[in-house]
């Protein structure tokens, strides 16, 4: 790793948390489950609400507020002197990763000392599980998709299927990442899914939309997670591990010069080529790193497919062999690079909107050294992969230990 | 067949007309000659306003597909083909492949467009296999 020009404004992750819970948490709502993890990640940071002056909050599908940052403050008691308190829209499985990049730039400009980044959503109590597939499904363009029921699994079942035509992936290797996470949340007693699972379990599971059986989808579950962001200097005076921010890039459709984004999925010009391959490069230049440095990948595995998605267009491995490295064992703990030590989506938790933020303190927790049986031995630098809008923006961030 | 029914714009209410008519038709602009799809009155390429609607032959290819066993609401059938095909025009749409055996399906497929009526005033373009 090339060393940077540092500054006390540099923004570092000095706090995590989560809810009490994640799975199914009955009884609490959207904005408590919320308040649990704020309260949490601050506790860690060794803050009060009484030191933020900036809020980041995803809107949730279930409660819905006008201004949804507004009621979150407003409910968790963040006094009168903050100076940035928003929110991101809906159906964004990239927000959690825009947030720290949002919560970056309001420390690095000095607009913010103490930023709390937080999201949460009783995904599972608060809604049946037709309900939240009908809610996602409602998420397309409503004249020129909406019609032709496009529910989520599909969409990503379009996408898999695709990469299985050009490249031969096979329904083996897609639940290969099914069991992947499986066996990771089998080590984490917050998961929401732990028992093991088999390839052939994955396959002989219900079918959802073809490629996917149910067990190649992610969860359905309640909870929430939190990330606090700080300058360099303010964590020195805390005297807690602070985790570096190295680089943030972030690309729209297919990262491509001239040609027009999009932002829904049938707009998208291939499905295969997504913008990561530049966010990912922008991240990892910032940060002065190579693939040889990343020691955990954290990938939004909403369906079997993206983690080999992700795992390709950011250059871990060549196009079209990401099933095969799943497959093969490599993305375990213990393995080439494991990816998502926590159990992911697919079976650590998935409360819709704040799915992807769980990643964070999963990445922090790491590379603090924090992680018992599934710690990555000596893990110092991680990459954490996302996307939003249908296939249609792309943030990668690169964190890292202080050194 | 379907729960949620398009409500035309000023940017696509020609685009169902014809629908309702038979026939698929999409917003050409005559400053660059780019096709526009979704449709809309302000081309996304040249920012030209001088559109024209334009017939499509109706032929396509089946670029991808997923097979829904599992309808997210009740309005739809209980197994259905979601796919994305190409008009040999070159624009990509979401559709339904129908009138076969969903496990039939394959990418690269020819397919043609019918109309479906979903109401008095909506017809969803589908596609069915194209007689070779």
């Amino acid at each position: 790793m090339t060393a940077r020009g540092s500054s006390g404004r540099d923004p570092v992750i000095i706090g995590v948390g989560e809810s009490s819970a994640v799975g199914r948490v009955p009884g609490k709502s959207s904005l408590m489950l919320h308040a649990e993890a704020a309260l949490a990640a601050l506790g860690d940071a060794g803050l009060r609400k009484e030191d933020v002056d900036g809020v980041l909050t995803n809107e949730s599908y279930l409660d819905y507020h006008v201004r949804h940052s507004m009621a979150f403050a407003e409910y968790f008691g963040i006094p009168s002197t903050a100076r940035m308190i928003t929110s991101i829209p809906l159906g964004s499985g990239a927000s959690s990763g825009l947030f720290v990049h949002y919560a970056a730039n309001a420390i690095r400009s000095g607009q913010c000392e103490v930023v709390l980044a937080v999201s949460a959503d009783n995904f599972l109590s608060g809604l049946a599980r037709s309900g939240a597939v009908k809610a996602l499904a409602d998420n397309r363009d409503k004249e020129f998709e909406a019609p032709y029921g496009p529910a989520l699994p599909a969409c990503f079942g379009l996408v898999a299927q695709r990469h299985m035509h050009e490249y031969g992936t096979t329904p083996e290797q897609l639940a290969s990442v099914a069991v992947t996470m499986r066996r990771h949340a089998s080590m984490n007693p917050r998961a929401h899914q732990r028992d093991p699972i088999t390839v052939a379990d994955v396959l002989a599971s219900r079918p959802i939309a073809s490629p996917f059986t149910l067990l190649m989808c992610s969860l359905v579950s309640d909870g929430g997670a939190a990330v606090v962001v700080t300058t360099r200097e303010r964590a020195r005076d805390l005297d807690r591990p602070a985790i570096e921010i190295l680089g943030a890039g972030i690309a729209y459709g297919d990262g491509e010069d001239k040609v027009p984004l999009h932002s829904s999925l049938s707009q998208a010009r291939d499905l295969l080529r997504i913008g990561t391959h530049v966010s990912a490069a922008q991240a990892m230049a910032q940060a002065g790193v190579t693939h040889a440095d990343i020691d955990v990948l954290m990938a939004y595995d909403c369906f079997a497919i993206m983690p080999i998605l992700y795992l390709e267009a950011a250059g871990f491995v060549g196009a079209g062999e990401g099933g095969a490295f799943f497959a093969g064992g490599r993305a375990e703990l213990g393995g080439d690079l494991p990816v998502n030590p926590h159990g992911g989506m697919m079976s650590y938790a998935h409360p819709g909107n704040p799915g992807g933020l769980f990643m964070f303190p999963e990445l922090v927790r790491q590379l603090r050294g924090e992680c018992g049986p599934r710690q990555v031995a000596g893990a110092e630098v991680g990459m954490v992969t996302g996307y939003g809008g249908q296939m249609a923006f792309w943030p990668v961030t690169v964190l890292g230990r202080s050194r | 067949m379907s729960v949620t029914e398009p409500v035309p714009t000023a940017d696509s209410e020609v685009f169902w007309e014809r629908c309702k008519a038979g026939e698929l038709s999409l917003p050409r602009c005559r400053d660059c000659g780019e096709l526009n799809w979704f449709p809309r009155a302000m081309c996304r390429y040249c920012s030209g306003t001088d559109m024209e609607w334009v017939p499509m032959s109706g032929q396509a290819t089946v670029y991808s597909f997923s097979v829904v066993d599992r309808p997210p609401s009740p309005g739809l059938p209980g197994r259905y083909v979601l796919a994305l095909v190409d008009l040999d025009e070159g624009v990509r749409m979401m559709t339904h492949v129908v009138d076969c055996d969903p496990d039939e399906v394959r990418i690269g497929m020819r397919v043609s467009v019918r109309f479906q009526p979903i109401s008095d005033e909506i017809s969803l373009p589908v596609f069915r296999p194209a007689i070779p």
